[in-house]
């Protein structure tokens, strides 16, 4: 399920189709940072560029910055969020997705990782 | 997936220290995590988890990186009451105290627990982070036959807390140990060995403290496990205590507390005993509390979406008025303190508080944020 998406080495995912790049983030990411009890989603229509901060996934812990993985504008967030945060620990890449994008230039994805590049960046960033 | 917005931490050269349960936590499948110098459990299922456990039920906690120190020897009280803002005439053998202890500035050096254990001989258990600045300070101050010994490599500290703390601590011990009054101290056979066993905590909750010697934490740590089994016991990482004290308003030295901060702007006022006599920092304090401060530490409440953390600006009516010093979010409910200007830390004052670049509304409540059924 996860084979065909785009990864970022700041642990979000990346899922493009039909012009539209919807944004979440890994389930190694969610291990982490886990028990997410608030994430801050951007404005509809926001413009954001490659790898700026684009929304926060807040744990009791701490505060996670989540990038975008291409630039574009912001068409769509997931509101179900704001009653059911804990869906990005239980489901991080169905009903955990934060944002979608329309990318304005779609071969930045062509530049982000695929799934096994994903796997050895995790592996090689434990050490 | 970097920190948004955790408070800078200076890289630590030296490397971490280890409890003795450091197996016993990796075992348990523990996220470990800095602290204090220390490498200690953060959590081990969730800090959500861990913290309705203590509330509802019974966790156990390793907090050995807690710095053990003993005063011993004739006059061991007198010659640390003018280190103390607490009146320690007040202490008889078997009770314990909280109290901060100052600079000659009035800034608090360190807050601790002094229990006395007997007549002339006072433990004293210290900050993590402030054990090295606390021994030098009594060994520079206290003479002879009065003598300091650390004990932080040899003692180690499990806290048992929540409802069900002292049923969990009835299967341990042939003693009573629930009879040991609420900030008291005394020795007990715990799981057959002679043991102190304190009636404190930093959850909130009712519970027990156990200083145990090293080389019998573990032994301790499983039986206190297994003999609280029956009443859901779990053990409890770093992440759920600081939610817990936070709720518990419960200030955190290095957090809530810099080394800049008295005990009057830190809403502790209440352990500066005025009526003792002299101790080191009275002079500054006394010309503070006439000057009157100019901030004070102050419980609040998002009434807005958002999860206040260390270091977000506060306003009040459009003017920045100070910054958070600590803030969660539990259940629906976001909480934190702050340093405010003393105009702004009535309770029912309408803050705001800047997270993300957004201003959320707040206001100012009264603390305990939490207070425990009696």
């Amino acid at each position: 399920m996860t084979d065909h998406l785009k990864y970022t080495k700041t642990h979000e995912w990346l899922r493009l189709e039909d012009q539209q790049a919807t944004v979440g983030i890994t389930d190694h990411a969610q291990k982490e940072i886990s028990d997410v009890v608030y994430v801050e989603l951007p404005k509809l229509g926001r413009q954001v560029s490659q790898g700026e901060e684009a929304a926060v996934v807040e744990s009791v812990k701490s505060a996670f910055s989540i990038y975008a993985p291409v630039g574009g504008a912001i068409v769509q967030v997931n509101e179900a969020l704001a009653k059911d945060p804990a869906a990005v620990n239980r489901s991080p890449y169905k009903e955990g997705w934060i944002f979608a994008i329309k990318p304005s230039d779609p071969s930045q994805a062509a530049g982000l990782m695929d799934h096994p590049q994903y796997e050895s960046w995790v592996k090689g960033e434990k050490h | 997936m970097p920190e948004a917005s955790a408070p800078p931490i200076a890289a630590d050269p030296v490397p971490l220290k280890r409890t003795p349960l450091f197996a016993a936590h990796k075992a348990l499948s523990a996220r470990m995590s800095p602290f204090g110098g220390w490498e200690l459990p953060l959590y081990y299922s969730s800090i959500l988890k861990e913290h309705e456990a203590v509330r509802t039920r019974v966790g156990l906690f390793d907090v050995s990186h807690l710095g053990h120190l003993e005063v011993q020897g004739s006059g061991a009280l007198s010659q640390l009451q003018p280190l103390v803002t607490q009146d320690l005439n007040l202490l008889s053998a078997g009770r314990a105290c909280y109290s901060p202890m100052l600079t000659p500035g009035g800034h608090i050096l360190d807050e601790m627990i002094l229990y006395r254990l007997a007549v002339d001989r006072i433990r004293l258990v210290v900050n993590a982070a402030n054990g090295d600045k606390v021994l030098e300070w009594l060994t520079a101050h206290l003479k002879r036959p009065v003598q300091v010994s650390d004990l932080r490599q040899s003692v180690g500290t499990l806290a048992l807390q929540g409802p069900k703390a002292m049923e969990t601590a009835r299967r341990v011990s042939p003693d009573p140990l629930a009879a040991i009054p609420r900030y008291s101290v005394r020795q007990a056979d715990v799981a057959g060995r002679p043991t102190w066993v304190a009636r404190t905590g930093y959850t909130g909750e009712d519970g027990l403290e156990f200083f145990v010697e090293a080389p019998r934490l573990e032994a301790v740590w499983k039986t206190l496990l297994a003999q609280g089994a029956d009443f859901g016991i779990q053990p409890i990482g770093l992440g759920a205590r600081d939610t817990l004290r936070l709720e518990a308003g419960l200030p955190l030295g290095g957090s809530d507390l810099d080394p800049e901060t008295t005990p009057l702007e830190a809403g502790l006022e209440w352990t500066v005993a005025w009526e003792k006599g002299p101790f080191t920092g009275r002079e500054a304090l006394e010309k503070q509390r006439n000057e009157g401060v100019r901030r004070r530490l102050t419980g609040f409440e998002l009434s807005g979406r958002g999860i206040p953390r260390h270091g977000c600006p506060i306003f009040c009516g459009g003017n920045k008025t100070g910054e958070v010093t600590s803030g969660t979010l539990l259940g629906e409910r976001a909480i934190g303190l702050g340093f405010v200007e003393p105009s702004a830390a009535s309770p029912g004052t309408a803050l705001e508080v800047e997270i993300h670049g957004r201003r959320v509304p707040a206001k100012v409540v009264r603390l305990p944020f939490y207070r425990r059924k009696k």
